[in-house]
C-alpha cells in the first residue's frame, strides 16, 4: 500500500502488540518508540521525502513482523539465552534479541537496525536519549522447541557482530584483498565469502563442529558461489580454527578485530559429553556456560549417532528415529533452562 | 510399601548407581520434608479453551485432536498465571525427575494450596523419566495466581519390593522425557478402537 498508509497500519499493530505481557520491559519501550516515530511522521506530512516515508514503512513492516514473532510462545528462549551470554562476550551485553519464525527451513538475519534508521532519518524525532540494538533474527518454526537444530543461529549472530555492528568483514578487507574468492578477484565476492567465514568462526567459538556439522547437513555438496564459499572450504577453516592450526583465514580475522579492539576468535565452549545422562533419560548439569554451549556439539553427535547407528538407548520396544529427536532435543532444551534457573535462583538468593 | 523419608530420599539423591533418584534443578534443599519433596510449577501452560465442538471426543474415527483444545502460553520463574475457576490448566514440575525402577510416587497438592481450592493427586511409575504432568484445577470460586516456580504440590515415594520395568510391553510409553505439559494421549487407547467396533456391531 501507500508509505503513509502502512505507517498507520504498522503504529496500529505494534500498539495492540505492546499490551503482550510477553516482552521484556525494554522492548516495550523500544516498541513505543517506534510507534512514537511514526506519529511523528504521520503528523508531519510533507516534512520528510517520499523515499524515507517509503523506507521507513518498510523497515516498520519488519519490526512489527519480527516483534509480533517474539510473543508467539514459541521463542527458542533457551538458545536466545546462550546467544544473549555470547553477545555479552562481545561487547554487546545491551542489545535485545527478537526472534521471527518463519515457514521456511532457513535462518537468517534481518540485518537492517531500525533505531539507526530512525536516528539517521527521522531526523525531527526526539527520542529522549532512548538507544536499543535489536538483532532480529529468523528461525524456522520446525525447530521452535529443537536447540540442536538451533545452531545455525549462532552463525547468524556472527553476521550481526559483523555487519550489524562492527564491520568486521569491511576491516579485513583493509589488510588484505584477495585471499579466499580466488581465482578470480572480484570485490564482492571476496567480500561475501568472508562474511560467511567469520560468522562460521564465531558460531564455532561457542558451538564447536556442530557449528559446520549443521552446514554439512543442510548443504554437505554445495559448491562455491557468489555469495558463499564452497561448503568443504568453510568446514576447512572452522576445523583449522577448531584444531588451533594456522590458517590464513583466521589470522586475517584475528588482525582485523585487533585493530578494532574487539575480543579475538577464540574457542568458549567447554567439551562434555551427555552421553551417559542422555542415554538414561535424564538431563545433563552444565557446571557453567561454557558446558552449556559444549552441549550443543555432544547433543548433535549423540542425535546423530544414535540415527546413523540405529541406536536404542531407552529402549523403546518400537524405536523411532523420531523419538530419538524429540528426547535428545528435550533434554537439551530442558538441561539449558535448568541452568538458567539456577543461574537465576543463585544470584536472587546470594547477597544482600 | 515403605514410604521414604527425608533420610533416605536424601541418600537416594546423593547415588550415582541405578538405585539414584534424580531430580533437576533441586533448587533448595528445604523442598525436602520429613516424607515427601516439594516440586514447583514450571514455566509452560497448557490452557484449555472452549470451541465450537460440544465436547471433546476420544473416540474413533471422527474424532479432533485434543491438543486443539488447548493452548500454550509461557511465563518466566517468578511470573504470574493466573488459574480461573473450573479450568482445567496443563502444567508441569520445574524439576526433571528420575524415578529409579524400585520407587513408586505420587504427587499431591501441598496444604497451602488445598485450601486455595486446587487438588490434583497424579501417580508416577517407578522409571519415569520427564517433568511430573500437573492437572492443575481451581476448585474454588476466586481466581488464584500462581506463581511460576512456587512449590505448589509434594511428591510422596514408596519404595517397591521388586523392582519393576517402565519401558515393558510392546508399546512406548506414551509420555516418556516430557520436559513440557502435554495433552491427554487418551485417542491413542487401543481398545478405544475395541469398543468402537463393539458399538457397531451392537443390534
Amino acid at each position: 500500500m501507500r508509505p503513509r498508509v502502512d505507517l498507520n497500519l504498522v503504529a496500529r499493530a505494534l500498539r495492540h502488540l505492546n499490551d503482550s505481557a510477553y516482552f521484556e520491559d525494554r522492548l516495550h519501550q523500544f516498541t513505543s518508540h517506534i510507534v512514537a516515530a511514526i506519529q511523528h511522521v504521520l503528523d508531519n506530512p510533507g516534512v520528510y521525502d517520499a523515499a524515507i516515508e517509503e523506507s521507513f514503512a518498510r523497515t516498520a513492516r519488519s519490526v512489527q513482523a519480527y516483534l509480533a514473532g517474539s510473543t508467539s510462545n514459541e521463542t527458542p528462549y533457551e538458545v536466545v539465552y546462550c546467544l544473549k551470554d555470547a553477545l555479552t562476550r562481545w561487547k554487546l551485553g545491551g542489545a535485545a534479541i527478537v526472534t521471527f519464525m518463519t515457514e521456511g527451513h532457513n535462518f537468517h538475519l534481518q540485518p537492517l537496525d531500525p533505531w539507526d534508521f530512525i536516528e539517521k532519518s527521522i531526523a525531527n524525532y526526539d527520542s529522549k536519549g532512548f538507544k536499543l540494538v535489536v538483532a532480529m533474527i529468523g528461525v524456522p518454526d520446525l525447530y521452535a522447541h529443537k536447540p540442536v537444530f538451533c545452531v545455525p543461529l549462532f552463525h547468524e549472530l556472527g553476521h550481526f557482530v559483523d555487519i550489524g555492528r562492527y564491520n568486521i568483514t569491511v576491516t579485513s578487507l583493509a589488510l588484505n584483498q584477495n585471499l579466499v574468492a580466488a581465482p578470480g578477484y572480484n570485490p564482492q565476492t571476496e567480500y561475501f565469502h568472508r562474511l560467511e567465514h567469520f560468522a562460521d568462526l564465531f558460531a564455532a567459538c561457542f558451538v564447536g563442529r556442530s557449528s559446520v556439522a549443521a552446514l554439512e547437513a543442510i548443504a554437505g555438496a554445495a559448491a562455491a558461489s557468489q555469495s558463499h564459499p564452497s561448503t568443504v572450504q568453510r568446514v576447512a577453516v572452522v576445523e583449522a580454527f577448531l584444531a588451533g592450526r594456522n590458517h590464513p583465514v583466521v589470522d586475517l580475522f584475528q588482525a582485523a578485530l585487533k585493530r578494532l579492539q574487539l575480543p579475538e576468535l577464540k574457542i568458549v565452549f567447554e567439551t562434555v559429553d551427555v552421553t551417559p545422562d542422555f542415554d538414561d533419560a535424564r538431563t545433563f548439569t552444565p557446571k557453567n556456560i561454557e558446558q552449556v554451549y559444549g552441549m550443543f556439539d555432544s547433543a548433535w553427535s549423540y542425535l546423530f549417532t544414535a540415527i546413523d547407528q540405529n541406536r536404542n538407548p531407552w529402549a523403546l520396544p518400537v524405536r523411532k528415529d523420531a523419538d530419538v529427536e524429540s528426547l535428545t532435543n528435550d533434554l537439551t532444551e530442558k538441561s539449558i533452562r535448568n541452568f538458567a534457573i539456577r543461574q537465576g535462583w543463585n544470584a536472587a538468593t546470594s547477597g544482600p | 510399601m515403605p514410604l521414604l523419608q527425608a533420610h533416605e530420599i536424601k541418600r537416594r539423591l546423593a547415588l550415582t548407581d541405578q538405585d539414584r533418584l534424580f531430580l533437576d534443578p533441586l533448587l533448595d534443599v528445604g523442598q525436602i520434608g520429613e516424607v515427601s519433596i516439594d516440586l514447583r510449577v514450571g514455566p509452560d501452560f497448557l490452557v484449555s479453551v472452549l470451541t465450537r465442538k460440544p465436547a471433546i471426543d476420544v473416540s474413533p474415527p471422527d474424532r479432533r485432536d485434543i491438543a486443539s483444545y488447548f493452548r500454550m502460553t509461557r511465563r518466566e520463574v517468578g511470573d504470574r498465571f493466573v488459574l480461573y475457576p473450573g479450568q482445567i490448566v496443563l502444567a508441569a514440575s520445574l524439576e526433571y525427575v528420575a524415578l529409579p525402577r524400585s520407587l513408586y510416587a505420587d504427587i499431591i497438592t501441598r496444604s497451602s494450596y488445598s485450601r486455595l481450592g486446587v487438588h490434583l493427586n497424579t501417580m508416577i511409575q517407578p522409571g519415569f523419566r520427564g517433568c511430573i504432568p500437573l492437572e492443575l484445577v481451581n476448585h474454588g470460586n476466586n481466581p488464584i495466581e500462581i506463581v511460576v516456580g512456587s512449590r505448589v504440590v509434594q511428591m510422596r515415594l514408596f519404595d517397591l519390593p521388586v523392582s519393576s520395568a517402565y519401558q515393558s510391553g510392546t508399546t512406548n510409553r506414551k509420555y516418556l522425557g516430557n520436559v513440557r505439559p502435554a495433552v491427554s494421549r487418551a485417542q491413542d487407547d487401543k481398545d478405544l478402537a475395541v469398543l468402537d467396533r463393539i458399538r457397531r456391531t451392537n443390534p
